[in-house]
């Protein structure tokens, strides 16, 4: 067999296709099941787990096919769940006045630490590429499993957040279930019941 | 990203990330909230997924067209590296420019709509109760209302719970798989694997 640096990196762009295309078909596969049941947040949740069981592969698991296995996982659960939230946010915001502020504040307020992390990413990349010196200064980069640990708690948010959401428009509109018609009602098919009563 | 390419230094890589960061933030919410202009609600999802997903497939082919054009090293002087952001820059710049022809603000001015068709998309939406169906206009008082909504601080708690993990995982992606590539056993199985594929793919297409 073909062995040397050029051929492992091609090889490794290679196996780095599958992971994606497969989060990229459950993207679509879950935009269009949510559209369908209109439960976003219920997906949400679902798909949450999944992550959670890739990202513990990809953390703990010894073989480095486990892990590999892991990243199939692990984008799986990850990508869907970013354009549901979105598609969520957006549902109950429009038609109030608020639109696209509110998606966008959430996403800028949550944007902004991540692109520290991508950045970080991107130099590391170039690092890889065998870069001058002064790239380098993020050499150290955080263990794998130190990473995949912290990102934990973020699902537990992801899993858990639903419920107070939900939990909340119950509290803040129970006489909705009384007026079939009233926008609120929808929202609740939409699996979020978020929206405020009919103005 | 263009810039990038060009760089020398760690300050001027630092500005010009900066200036990246600047300019692409929009863009997201963005998207979303034009969408959220055009489509009823229950067809908003598999929209933003088909948007989103292209960001997956990026994840998918963007290491392999880097390393097609890592092979551009050395051509003009530029380092294989200078090569990506020079060329995938460019490539964002002329879709930019292009966007201000292509991109369609309010479905009530667009021009690619007959008069029958904007009627129809424009009933759609209020039908949906969407503000989009009347043309919109800025007015601070909805910044000020999404500021005090609890909604955002919920939702931007969700959304840290699914973007988070996103840029642990693009980070660390390529460690694991380079840790597989260099496990000698691995070669079988990555032929199988390969084998597996194409038995789907002959299975279903042909």
């Amino acid at each position: 067999m073909l062995t040397g640096p050029g051929y492992t990196s091609i090889k490794a762009q290679l196996l780095s296709v599958p992971p994606y295309a497969a989060a990229a078909l459950l993207t679509v596969a879950i935009g269009f099941i949510a559209d369908r049941t209109r439960q976003r947040g219920i997906m949400n949740m679902l798909i949450s787990v999944i992550a959670m069981v890739g990202f513990a592969l990809m953390m703990g698991a010894k073989s480095p096919g486990a892990r590999y296995a892991g990243t199939y996982l692990g984008a799986m659960g990850i990508y869907p769940t970013i354009s549901n939230t979105i598609s969520w946010c957006t549902n109950n915001t429009e038609g109030e006045g608020c639109l696209s502020f509110l998606s966008s504040l959430s996403v800028m307020l949550t944007v902004s630490p991540n692109r520290c992390i991508q950045a970080r990413c991107h130099i590391g990349f170039l690092h890889r590429l065998g870069k001058p010196q002064w790239y380098c200064l993020l050499e150290h980069l955080p263990r794998r499993g130190r990473a995949h640990l912290l990102s934990w708690p973020w699902y537990c948010s992801c899993i858990s957040g639903p419920v107070p959401v939900r939990w909340i428009v119950g509290a803040v509109h129970p006489a909705a279930a009384g007026e079939p018609q009233a926008p609120a009602w929808r929202a609740r098919q939409l699996g979020c019941g978020l929206e405020s009563p009919a103005n | 990203m263009t810039c990038m390419g060009l760089v020398h230094n760690f300050s001027g890589l630092m500005a010009v990330r900066f200036f990246l960061g600047f300019t692409e933030c929009g863009l997201f919410p963005g998207i979303g909230y034009f969408l959220s202009c055009w489509y009823r609600r229950v067809e908003f999802g598999v929209r933003m997924a088909i948007f989103f997903s292209a960001a997956a497939l990026a994840g998918s082919f963007g290491g392999l067209l880097a390393a097609a054009i890592a092979q551009m090293d050395g051509i003009g002087g530029k380092a294989g590296w200078s090569w990506i952001f020079i060329l995938e820059g460019l490539a964002t710049v002329v879709i930019g420019v292009a966007s201000f022809w292509m991109v369609q603000d309010f479905p009530d001015d667009a021009n690619f709509l007959s008069s029958d068709e904007k009627k129809r998309v424009l009933r759609r939406l209020a039908a949906d109760q969407q503000a989009s169906a009347k043309h919109e206009s800025f007015n601070m008082k909805y910044f000020w209302a999404s500021v005090k909504d609890y909604k955002t601080y919920l939702f931007s708690i969700i959304y840290m719970g699914a973007a988070m993990p996103l840029y642990a995982f693009a980070l660390f992606v390529p460690t694991i798989i380079q840790e597989l590539v260099s496990v000698s056993f691995f070669a079988s199985l990555s032929s199988l694997l390969t084998l597996c594929l194409g038995f789907v793919f002959r299975h279903f297409f042909y």
